[in-house]
Protein backbone atom coordinates (compact mmCIF):
# COMPACT_ATOMS: atom_id res chain seq x y z
CA UNK A 1 0.00 0.00 0.00
CA UNK A 2 2.80 2.37 1.00
CA UNK A 3 4.63 1.34 -2.17
CA UNK A 4 1.65 2.18 -4.37
CA UNK A 5 1.31 5.57 -2.70
CA UNK A 6 5.01 6.25 -3.22
CA UNK A 7 4.62 5.32 -6.88
CA UNK A 8 1.70 7.71 -7.27
CA UNK A 9 3.63 10.56 -5.65
CA UNK A 10 6.61 9.76 -7.88
CA UNK A 11 4.73 9.76 -11.17
CA UNK A 12 2.08 12.40 -10.36
CA UNK A 13 4.17 15.42 -11.46
CA UNK A 14 4.90 13.78 -14.85
CA UNK A 15 1.22 13.02 -15.42
CA UNK A 16 0.18 16.54 -14.42
CA UNK A 17 2.81 18.03 -16.76
CA UNK A 18 1.44 16.03 -19.69
CA UNK A 19 -2.16 17.00 -18.88
CA UNK A 20 -1.22 20.69 -18.54
CA UNK A 21 0.51 20.53 -21.91
CA UNK A 22 -2.66 19.03 -23.47
CA UNK A 23 -4.81 21.79 -21.96
CA UNK A 24 -2.44 24.53 -23.20
CA UNK A 25 -2.42 22.88 -26.64
CA UNK A 26 -6.22 22.68 -26.70
CA UNK A 27 -6.85 26.31 -25.74
CA UNK A 28 -4.02 27.76 -27.86
CA UNK A 29 -5.58 26.20 -30.94
CA UNK A 30 -8.97 27.71 -30.04
CA UNK A 31 -7.72 31.13 -28.86
CA UNK A 32 -5.39 31.74 -31.82
CA UNK A 33 -7.82 30.13 -34.26
CA UNK A 34 -5.22 27.82 -35.78
CA UNK A 35 -6.38 25.94 -38.90
CA UNK A 36 -6.80 22.19 -38.45
CA UNK A 37 -4.42 21.37 -41.34
CA UNK A 38 -1.70 23.43 -39.66
CA UNK A 39 -2.05 22.28 -36.08
CA UNK A 40 -5.04 20.15 -35.06
CA UNK A 41 -6.44 20.31 -31.52
CA UNK A 42 -5.99 17.28 -29.21
CA UNK A 43 -9.65 16.28 -29.55
CA UNK A 44 -9.43 16.34 -33.39
CA UNK A 45 -6.40 14.10 -33.13
CA UNK A 46 -8.24 11.79 -30.76
CA UNK A 47 -11.30 11.63 -33.02
CA UNK A 48 -9.10 10.71 -35.98
CA UNK A 49 -7.96 7.66 -34.03
CA UNK A 50 -11.55 6.34 -34.19
CA UNK A 51 -11.89 6.90 -37.92
CA UNK A 52 -11.92 3.41 -39.53
CA UNK A 53 -10.72 4.65 -42.94
CA UNK A 54 -7.15 4.84 -41.63
CA UNK A 55 -7.15 1.14 -40.65
CA UNK A 56 -5.22 2.00 -37.50
CA UNK A 57 -4.96 -1.52 -36.16
CA UNK A 58 -3.47 -3.09 -39.28
CA UNK A 59 -1.16 -0.13 -39.91
CA UNK A 60 0.00 -0.13 -36.29
CA UNK A 61 0.65 -3.88 -36.48
CA UNK A 62 2.74 -3.45 -39.64
CA UNK A 63 4.93 -0.90 -37.90
CA UNK A 64 4.96 -2.95 -34.71
CA UNK A 65 6.28 -6.04 -36.54
CA UNK A 66 9.09 -4.01 -38.06
CA UNK A 67 9.96 -2.42 -34.69
CA UNK A 68 9.75 -5.64 -32.68
CA UNK A 69 11.67 -7.62 -35.30
CA UNK A 70 14.37 -4.96 -35.52
CA UNK A 71 14.62 -4.80 -31.73
CA UNK A 72 15.09 -8.56 -31.38
CA UNK A 73 17.50 -8.89 -34.32
CA UNK A 74 19.58 -5.92 -33.12
CA UNK A 75 19.75 -7.35 -29.61
CA UNK A 76 20.98 -10.76 -30.74
CA UNK A 77 23.25 -9.38 -33.48
CA UNK A 78 24.67 -6.70 -31.19
CA UNK A 79 25.50 -9.10 -28.36
CA UNK A 80 26.97 -11.73 -30.71
CA UNK A 81 29.13 -9.13 -32.52
CA UNK A 82 30.30 -7.72 -29.16
CA UNK A 83 31.35 -11.18 -27.98
CA UNK A 84 33.21 -11.78 -31.27
CA UNK A 85 34.94 -8.41 -31.03
CA UNK A 86 36.16 -8.89 -27.45
CA UNK A 87 37.11 -12.56 -27.79
CA UNK A 88 40.44 -11.93 -29.50
CA UNK A 89 42.50 -8.80 -30.19
CA UNK A 90 42.81 -9.84 -33.85
CA UNK A 91 39.02 -10.01 -34.18
CA UNK A 92 38.76 -6.60 -32.57
CA UNK A 93 41.23 -5.10 -35.04
CA UNK A 94 39.46 -6.63 -38.04
CA UNK A 95 35.75 -6.57 -37.19
CA UNK A 96 35.59 -3.35 -35.19
CA UNK A 97 36.87 -0.99 -37.94
CA UNK A 98 34.30 -2.46 -40.32
CA UNK A 99 31.52 -1.81 -37.81
CA UNK A 100 32.70 1.74 -37.15
CA UNK A 101 32.96 2.39 -40.88
CA UNK A 102 29.45 1.05 -41.39
CA UNK A 103 28.14 3.18 -38.55
CA UNK A 104 29.43 6.37 -40.18
CA UNK A 105 27.06 5.79 -43.10
CA UNK A 106 23.78 7.72 -42.93
CA UNK A 107 21.36 4.80 -42.57
CA UNK A 108 18.52 6.71 -44.26
CA UNK A 109 20.60 6.69 -47.40
CA UNK A 110 20.81 2.90 -47.25
CA UNK A 111 17.04 2.49 -47.22
CA UNK A 112 16.57 2.62 -51.02
CA UNK A 113 19.15 -0.17 -51.36
CA UNK A 114 17.16 -2.47 -49.13
CA UNK A 115 14.01 -1.71 -51.13
CA UNK A 116 15.96 -2.42 -54.32
CA UNK A 117 17.20 -5.76 -52.98
CA UNK A 118 14.16 -6.95 -51.07
CA UNK A 119 11.21 -5.00 -52.44
CA UNK A 120 8.44 -3.49 -50.35
CA UNK A 121 7.28 -5.05 -47.10
CA UNK A 122 7.97 -5.57 -43.47
CA UNK A 123 11.29 -7.42 -43.90
CA UNK A 124 13.22 -4.60 -45.63
CA UNK A 125 11.80 -2.14 -43.07
CA UNK A 126 12.95 -4.40 -40.29
CA UNK A 127 16.44 -4.62 -41.74
CA UNK A 128 16.64 -0.86 -42.28
CA UNK A 129 15.69 -0.44 -38.61
CA UNK A 130 18.38 -2.97 -37.65
CA UNK A 131 21.05 -0.91 -39.41
CA UNK A 132 19.98 2.05 -37.29
CA UNK A 133 19.68 0.28 -33.95
CA UNK A 134 22.29 -2.50 -33.69
CA UNK A 135 25.46 -0.43 -33.30
CA UNK A 136 24.83 0.94 -29.78
CA UNK A 137 24.12 -2.65 -28.72
CA UNK A 138 27.58 -3.70 -29.92
CA UNK A 139 29.37 -0.78 -28.29
CA UNK A 140 27.56 -1.04 -24.95
CA UNK A 141 27.85 -4.81 -24.70
CA UNK A 142 31.53 -4.76 -25.65
CA UNK A 143 32.19 -2.07 -23.03
CA UNK A 144 30.41 -4.13 -20.37
CA UNK A 145 32.31 -7.29 -21.30
CA UNK A 146 35.70 -5.58 -21.15
CA UNK A 147 35.32 -3.14 -18.26
CA UNK A 148 36.27 -5.69 -15.64
CA UNK A 149 38.91 -5.08 -12.97
CA UNK A 150 42.25 -6.65 -14.04
CA UNK A 151 42.70 -8.02 -10.53
CA UNK A 152 39.36 -9.81 -10.75
CA UNK A 153 40.49 -11.56 -13.93
CA UNK A 154 43.76 -12.44 -12.16
CA UNK A 155 41.77 -13.84 -9.25
CA UNK A 156 39.94 -16.25 -11.56
CA UNK A 157 43.15 -17.06 -13.44
CA UNK A 158 44.96 -17.78 -10.16
CA UNK A 159 42.32 -20.51 -9.64
CA UNK A 160 43.10 -21.75 -13.15
CA UNK A 161 39.71 -20.59 -14.41
CA UNK A 162 39.30 -20.95 -18.17
CA UNK A 163 38.60 -18.15 -20.62
CA UNK A 164 35.07 -19.53 -20.85
CA UNK A 165 34.65 -19.39 -17.06
CA UNK A 166 35.94 -15.81 -16.98
CA UNK A 167 33.34 -15.04 -19.61
CA UNK A 168 30.35 -16.74 -18.00
CA UNK A 169 31.13 -16.00 -14.34
CA UNK A 170 32.55 -12.48 -14.66
CA UNK A 171 32.32 -10.77 -18.04
CA UNK A 172 28.74 -11.60 -19.00
CA UNK A 173 27.06 -10.68 -15.68
CA UNK A 174 29.28 -7.59 -15.55
CA UNK A 175 27.97 -6.61 -19.00
CA UNK A 176 24.27 -6.93 -18.09
CA UNK A 177 23.76 -3.30 -16.95
CA UNK A 178 25.56 -2.14 -20.09
CA UNK A 179 23.42 -4.42 -22.25
CA UNK A 180 20.30 -2.84 -20.75
CA UNK A 181 21.68 0.64 -21.46
CA UNK A 182 22.10 -0.57 -25.05
CA UNK A 183 18.57 -2.02 -25.09
CA UNK A 184 17.11 1.36 -24.10
CA UNK A 185 18.85 2.99 -27.07
CA UNK A 186 17.90 0.03 -29.24
CA UNK A 187 14.20 0.43 -28.30
CA UNK A 188 14.12 4.07 -29.39
CA UNK A 189 16.27 3.60 -32.48
CA UNK A 190 14.29 0.58 -33.70
CA UNK A 191 11.16 2.76 -33.80
CA UNK A 192 13.01 5.51 -35.67
CA UNK A 193 14.48 2.98 -38.09
CA UNK A 194 11.14 1.33 -38.83
CA UNK A 195 9.51 4.69 -39.59
CA UNK A 196 12.43 5.65 -41.84
CA UNK A 197 11.95 2.37 -43.67
CA UNK A 198 8.25 3.07 -44.14
CA UNK A 199 8.97 6.56 -45.44
CA UNK A 200 11.01 5.02 -48.23
CA UNK A 201 9.11 1.83 -48.90
CA UNK A 202 5.68 2.95 -47.90
CA UNK A 203 3.09 0.36 -48.64
CA UNK A 204 1.62 0.36 -45.16
CA UNK A 205 2.35 1.19 -41.57
CA UNK A 206 2.28 4.41 -39.58
CA UNK A 207 5.22 5.86 -41.53
CA UNK A 208 3.23 5.42 -44.71
CA UNK A 209 0.20 7.12 -43.12
CA UNK A 210 2.39 10.11 -42.22
CA UNK A 211 3.66 10.39 -45.80
CA UNK A 212 0.10 10.16 -47.16
CA UNK A 213 -1.10 12.64 -44.51
CA UNK A 214 1.62 15.08 -45.59
CA UNK A 215 0.61 14.90 -49.22
CA UNK A 216 -3.14 15.22 -48.53
CA UNK A 217 -2.80 17.91 -45.81
CA UNK A 218 -4.38 15.43 -43.36
CA UNK A 219 -2.57 16.83 -40.35
CA UNK A 220 -4.77 15.13 -37.71
CA UNK A 221 -3.79 11.74 -39.20
CA UNK A 222 -0.10 12.70 -38.91
CA UNK A 223 -0.58 13.70 -35.28
CA UNK A 224 -2.54 10.55 -34.52
CA UNK A 225 0.21 8.44 -36.12
CA UNK A 226 2.84 10.27 -34.07
CA UNK A 227 0.88 9.55 -30.89
CA UNK A 228 0.78 5.82 -31.63
CA UNK A 229 4.47 5.75 -32.60
CA UNK A 230 5.39 7.55 -29.42
CA UNK A 231 3.23 5.18 -27.34
CA UNK A 232 4.89 2.22 -29.06
CA UNK A 233 8.38 3.53 -28.32
CA UNK A 234 7.43 4.27 -24.74
CA UNK A 235 5.91 0.82 -24.23
CA UNK A 236 9.05 -0.88 -25.53
CA UNK A 237 11.22 1.34 -23.34
CA UNK A 238 9.14 0.57 -20.24
CA UNK A 239 9.40 -3.16 -20.99
CA UNK A 240 13.17 -2.81 -21.07
CA UNK A 241 13.17 -0.92 -17.76
CA UNK A 242 10.97 -3.58 -16.11
CA UNK A 243 13.18 -6.38 -17.45
CA UNK A 244 16.21 -4.49 -16.16
CA UNK A 245 14.76 -4.38 -12.65
CA UNK A 246 14.18 -8.12 -12.79
CA UNK A 247 17.49 -9.17 -14.32
CA UNK A 248 19.87 -6.53 -12.96
CA UNK A 249 18.55 -5.94 -9.43
CA UNK A 250 22.06 -5.12 -8.14
CA UNK A 251 22.28 -2.00 -10.31
CA UNK A 252 18.71 -0.78 -9.90
CA UNK A 253 17.95 -1.70 -6.28
CA UNK A 254 19.00 1.67 -4.89
CA UNK A 255 16.99 3.67 -7.41
CA UNK A 256 13.53 4.77 -6.31
CA UNK A 257 10.80 3.79 -6.74
CA UNK B 1 58.78 -34.43 3.38
CA UNK B 2 62.38 -34.46 2.31
CA UNK B 3 65.04 -34.13 4.96
CA UNK B 4 67.67 -31.53 4.31
CA UNK B 5 70.89 -30.80 6.16
CA UNK B 6 70.82 -32.21 9.64
CA UNK B 7 67.11 -32.85 10.00
CA UNK B 8 65.98 -29.44 8.84
CA UNK B 9 62.64 -29.43 7.03
CA UNK B 10 62.88 -28.32 3.41
CA UNK B 11 61.07 -24.99 2.94
CA UNK B 12 57.57 -25.14 1.52
CA UNK B 13 58.23 -22.33 -0.95
CA UNK B 14 61.69 -22.05 -2.50
CA UNK B 15 62.44 -19.11 -4.79
CA UNK B 16 66.04 -19.00 -5.96
CA UNK B 17 67.48 -15.93 -7.76
CA UNK B 18 64.22 -15.27 -9.55
CA UNK B 19 64.32 -12.63 -12.24
CA UNK B 20 61.34 -11.22 -14.11
CA UNK B 21 61.54 -8.86 -17.06
CA UNK B 22 58.65 -7.19 -18.88
CA UNK B 23 59.00 -6.22 -22.53
CA UNK B 24 62.23 -6.62 -24.51
CA UNK B 25 65.06 -4.63 -26.06
CA UNK B 26 64.96 -0.92 -25.25
CA UNK B 27 61.55 -1.23 -23.59
CA UNK B 28 62.88 -3.82 -21.19
CA UNK B 29 61.73 -3.28 -17.64
CA UNK B 30 63.16 -5.35 -14.83
CA UNK B 31 60.28 -6.08 -12.45
CA UNK B 32 62.42 -8.13 -10.05
CA UNK B 33 66.08 -8.82 -10.54
CA UNK B 34 67.14 -11.31 -7.86
CA UNK B 35 64.64 -12.69 -5.40
CA UNK B 36 65.52 -15.55 -3.11
CA UNK B 37 62.83 -16.48 -0.65
CA UNK B 38 62.32 -19.58 1.45
CA UNK B 39 59.05 -19.94 3.27
CA UNK B 40 58.13 -22.68 5.72
CA UNK B 41 54.62 -24.04 5.76
CA UNK B 42 52.42 -22.05 8.16
CA UNK B 43 54.53 -18.90 8.13
CA UNK B 44 53.23 -15.39 7.63
CA UNK B 45 55.75 -13.57 5.48
CA UNK B 46 55.39 -9.84 5.02
CA UNK B 47 56.88 -8.37 1.86
CA UNK B 48 57.59 -4.70 2.36
CA UNK B 49 58.96 -2.06 0.02
CA UNK B 50 58.10 1.05 -1.98
CA UNK B 51 55.74 0.86 -4.94
CA UNK B 52 57.41 -0.48 -8.05
CA UNK B 53 59.79 -2.75 -6.17
CA UNK B 54 58.22 -5.90 -7.56
CA UNK B 55 56.28 -7.12 -4.52
CA UNK B 56 53.19 -7.78 -6.61
CA UNK B 57 55.31 -9.48 -9.27
CA UNK B 58 56.60 -11.96 -6.67
CA UNK B 59 53.02 -12.83 -5.71
CA UNK B 60 51.97 -13.21 -9.33
CA UNK B 61 54.89 -15.53 -10.04
CA UNK B 62 53.90 -17.67 -7.04
CA UNK B 63 50.28 -17.66 -8.22
CA UNK B 64 51.50 -18.88 -11.63
CA UNK B 65 49.98 -15.80 -13.29
CA UNK B 66 53.40 -14.85 -14.67
CA UNK B 67 56.36 -16.70 -16.02
CA UNK B 68 59.87 -15.63 -15.06
CA UNK B 69 63.12 -15.26 -16.95
CA UNK B 70 65.67 -16.65 -14.51
CA UNK B 71 66.04 -18.65 -11.34
CA UNK B 72 63.82 -21.38 -9.98
CA UNK B 73 60.54 -21.54 -8.11
CA UNK B 74 59.53 -24.69 -6.28
CA UNK B 75 56.54 -25.11 -4.02
CA UNK B 76 55.65 -28.21 -2.05
CA UNK B 77 57.38 -31.56 -2.41
CA UNK B 78 56.92 -34.90 -4.17
CA UNK B 79 54.83 -36.27 -1.34
CA UNK B 80 52.45 -33.34 -1.22
CA UNK B 81 52.74 -31.78 -4.67
CA UNK B 82 51.59 -28.22 -4.97
CA UNK B 83 48.71 -27.77 -7.42
CA UNK B 84 48.57 -24.28 -8.98
CA UNK B 85 44.99 -23.04 -8.85
CA UNK B 86 43.71 -25.52 -6.31
CA UNK B 87 46.36 -24.53 -3.75
CA UNK B 88 46.37 -20.74 -4.21
CA UNK B 89 44.13 -18.18 -2.57
CA UNK B 90 44.43 -14.49 -3.42
CA UNK B 91 43.33 -11.26 -1.75
CA UNK B 92 43.78 -7.93 -3.46
CA UNK B 93 43.66 -4.31 -2.34
CA UNK B 94 40.05 -4.07 -3.51
CA UNK B 95 37.59 -6.68 -2.21
CA UNK B 96 36.52 -7.44 -5.82
CA UNK B 97 33.22 -8.94 -4.75
CA UNK B 98 30.77 -9.67 -7.54
CA UNK B 99 27.88 -7.23 -7.29
CA UNK B 100 25.42 -9.78 -8.68
CA UNK B 101 26.12 -12.35 -5.99
CA UNK B 102 25.28 -12.21 -2.31
CA UNK B 103 28.06 -12.63 0.25
CA UNK B 104 27.95 -16.40 0.58
CA UNK B 105 27.80 -16.89 -3.20
CA UNK B 106 30.80 -14.58 -3.53
CA UNK B 107 32.69 -16.72 -1.03
CA UNK B 108 31.67 -19.75 -3.14
CA UNK B 109 33.24 -18.38 -6.34
CA UNK B 110 36.34 -20.62 -6.10
CA UNK B 111 34.03 -23.64 -5.76
CA UNK B 112 32.36 -22.71 -9.06
CA UNK B 113 35.69 -22.26 -10.80
CA UNK B 114 37.31 -25.39 -9.42
CA UNK B 115 34.14 -27.46 -9.72
CA UNK B 116 34.02 -28.43 -6.03
CA UNK B 117 30.95 -30.26 -4.71
CA UNK B 118 28.53 -27.54 -3.69
CA UNK B 119 27.03 -28.92 -0.49
CA UNK B 120 30.28 -29.24 1.52
CA UNK B 121 31.56 -26.00 -0.06
CA UNK B 122 28.48 -24.19 1.21
CA UNK B 123 29.00 -25.54 4.73
CA UNK B 124 32.61 -24.49 4.59
CA UNK B 125 31.66 -21.02 3.32
CA UNK B 126 29.35 -20.65 6.33
CA UNK B 127 32.14 -21.68 8.70
CA UNK B 128 34.57 -19.26 7.05
CA UNK B 129 32.11 -16.38 7.28
CA UNK B 130 31.89 -17.16 10.98
CA UNK B 131 35.69 -17.21 11.16
CA UNK B 132 35.99 -13.76 9.58
CA UNK B 133 33.18 -12.36 11.73
CA UNK B 134 30.47 -12.14 9.07
CA UNK B 135 28.00 -14.60 10.52
CA UNK B 136 24.46 -13.57 9.60
CA UNK B 137 25.56 -11.61 6.51
CA UNK B 138 25.36 -14.61 4.14
CA UNK B 139 22.43 -13.27 2.12
CA UNK B 140 23.45 -9.62 2.06
CA UNK B 141 24.60 -7.82 -1.07
CA UNK B 142 28.21 -6.64 -1.15
CA UNK B 143 27.15 -2.97 -1.32
CA UNK B 144 25.36 -3.34 2.02
CA UNK B 145 28.70 -4.06 3.73
CA UNK B 146 31.40 -1.61 4.78
CA UNK B 147 34.84 -1.71 3.14
CA UNK B 148 36.34 -3.64 6.03
CA UNK B 149 33.52 -6.19 6.00
CA UNK B 150 33.83 -6.62 2.23
CA UNK B 151 37.53 -7.34 2.67
CA UNK B 152 36.68 -9.94 5.35
CA UNK B 153 34.43 -11.63 2.79
CA UNK B 154 37.29 -11.52 0.28
CA UNK B 155 39.53 -13.27 2.83
CA UNK B 156 36.86 -15.94 3.39
CA UNK B 157 36.68 -16.41 -0.39
CA UNK B 158 40.46 -16.85 -0.57
CA UNK B 159 40.25 -19.63 2.05
CA UNK B 160 37.21 -21.48 0.63
CA UNK B 161 39.06 -24.13 -1.37
CA UNK B 162 41.47 -24.70 1.53
CA UNK B 163 44.51 -23.49 -0.42
CA UNK B 164 47.98 -24.21 0.95
CA UNK B 165 49.20 -20.68 0.34
CA UNK B 166 47.32 -17.39 0.55
CA UNK B 167 48.76 -14.44 -1.35
CA UNK B 168 47.68 -11.00 -0.17
CA UNK B 169 48.49 -7.89 -2.18
CA UNK B 170 48.13 -4.89 0.13
CA UNK B 171 44.84 -6.29 1.40
CA UNK B 172 44.13 -3.41 3.78
CA UNK B 173 45.63 -0.60 1.68
CA UNK B 174 42.23 0.84 0.79
CA UNK B 175 40.88 0.89 4.34
CA UNK B 176 40.90 3.76 6.83
CA UNK B 177 43.58 3.64 9.54
CA UNK B 178 41.34 2.39 12.37
CA UNK B 179 39.68 -0.34 10.31
CA UNK B 180 43.08 -1.31 9.02
CA UNK B 181 44.47 -1.86 12.53
CA UNK B 182 41.46 -3.93 13.47
CA UNK B 183 41.82 -5.99 10.29
CA UNK B 184 45.52 -6.56 11.07
CA UNK B 185 44.60 -8.20 14.37
CA UNK B 186 41.74 -10.10 12.70
CA UNK B 187 44.07 -11.49 10.05
CA UNK B 188 46.60 -12.55 12.69
CA UNK B 189 43.81 -14.41 14.47
CA UNK B 190 42.55 -16.00 11.22
CA UNK B 191 46.11 -17.01 10.36
CA UNK B 192 46.65 -18.64 13.74
CA UNK B 193 43.31 -20.45 13.59
CA UNK B 194 43.69 -21.65 10.01
CA UNK B 195 47.42 -22.38 10.05
CA UNK B 196 47.80 -21.16 6.47
CA UNK B 197 50.99 -20.05 4.80
CA UNK B 198 50.41 -16.39 4.02
CA UNK B 199 52.45 -13.96 1.95
CA UNK B 200 51.41 -10.46 2.83
CA UNK B 201 52.47 -7.53 0.65
CA UNK B 202 52.45 -4.08 2.21
CA UNK B 203 54.17 -0.74 1.87
CA UNK B 204 53.68 0.03 5.56
CA UNK B 205 56.75 -0.80 7.64
CA UNK B 206 54.67 -0.89 10.85
CA UNK B 207 52.26 -3.35 9.29
CA UNK B 208 55.11 -5.50 7.99
CA UNK B 209 56.63 -5.84 11.46
CA UNK B 210 53.32 -6.38 13.22
CA UNK B 211 52.08 -9.05 10.82
CA UNK B 212 55.14 -11.01 9.77
CA UNK B 213 56.73 -14.02 11.37
CA UNK B 214 59.27 -13.33 8.63
CA UNK B 215 59.89 -10.14 6.73
CA UNK B 216 61.21 -9.71 3.20
CA UNK B 217 62.43 -6.20 2.42
CA UNK B 218 62.45 -5.22 -1.24
CA UNK B 219 63.95 -2.11 -2.80
CA UNK B 220 63.27 -0.46 -6.12
CA UNK B 221 65.69 0.71 -8.80
CA UNK B 222 66.82 -1.95 -9.35
CA UNK B 223 63.98 -4.04 -7.95
CA UNK B 224 65.59 -6.65 -5.77
CA UNK B 225 65.36 -8.25 -2.37
CA UNK B 226 67.45 -6.39 0.19
CA UNK B 227 66.96 -8.61 3.23
CA UNK B 228 64.98 -11.49 4.63
CA UNK B 229 64.83 -12.08 8.37
CA UNK B 230 62.72 -13.47 11.22
CA UNK B 231 60.58 -11.21 13.33
CA UNK B 232 60.74 -12.69 16.79
CA UNK B 233 58.00 -10.77 18.50
CA UNK B 234 55.79 -12.83 20.81
CA UNK B 235 52.31 -14.07 19.96
CA UNK B 236 49.55 -13.10 20.15
CA UNK B 237 50.66 -9.87 18.53
CA UNK B 238 49.07 -6.73 19.94
CA UNK B 239 48.85 -3.18 18.63
CA UNK B 240 50.65 -1.74 21.67
CA UNK B 241 53.71 -3.82 20.80
CA UNK B 242 54.43 -1.07 18.34
CA UNK B 243 55.65 1.03 21.25
CA UNK B 244 58.13 -1.64 22.40
CA UNK B 245 61.88 -1.29 21.88
CA UNK B 246 62.03 -4.60 19.99
CA UNK B 247 59.38 -3.49 17.51
CA UNK B 248 61.21 -0.18 17.05
CA UNK B 249 64.44 -2.02 16.27
CA UNK B 250 62.79 -4.07 13.52
CA UNK B 251 61.14 -0.97 12.09
CA UNK B 252 64.46 0.91 12.21
CA UNK B 253 66.19 -1.96 10.42
CA UNK B 254 63.64 -1.85 7.59
CA UNK B 255 63.84 1.94 7.39
CA UNK B 256 67.62 1.69 7.03
CA UNK B 257 67.35 -1.01 4.35
CA UNK B 258 64.89 1.08 2.37
CA UNK B 259 67.06 4.19 2.79
CA UNK B 260 64.18 6.13 4.33
CA UNK B 261 65.12 8.84 6.79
Amino acid sequence: MQKIRNNIYYYLPSIIAILVLMVIWHFSVIVFDVKEYVFPAPDDTLMTLFDPKYRWISNTLITFYAVAGAFVISTVLGIVLAIIVIWHPLLERTVMPLLVLFNTLPKVALAPLFVLWLGYGVVPNMLIAVTVSFFPMVINTAAGLTQVDRDLIDLVRSLKGTKRQIFSLIRLPNALPYIFAGLKLNATLSVIGAIVGEFVASEGGLGALIIIGGVTLDTPAIFASLCIISAMGLALYVLVVIAERIFVPWETSEVQP
Amino acid sequence: MTIQEAGEIAPFIRMQNVRKVYGSGDDEFVAVSDVTLNVQEGEMVSLVGPSGCGKTTVLKILADLHGYEGGTVDIGDAEHPFVPGRDVGMVFQQPLLLKWRNIIDNVLLPADILGLPLKPARDRARDLLKLVGLEGFEKRSPHELSGGMQQRAAIARALLHDPRVVLMDEPFGALDALTRERMNLELLRIWEESGKTILFVTHSIQEAVLMGSKCAVMTSGPARMAAYFDIELPYPRKLDMRQSAEFGEYARKIYDLLGVE
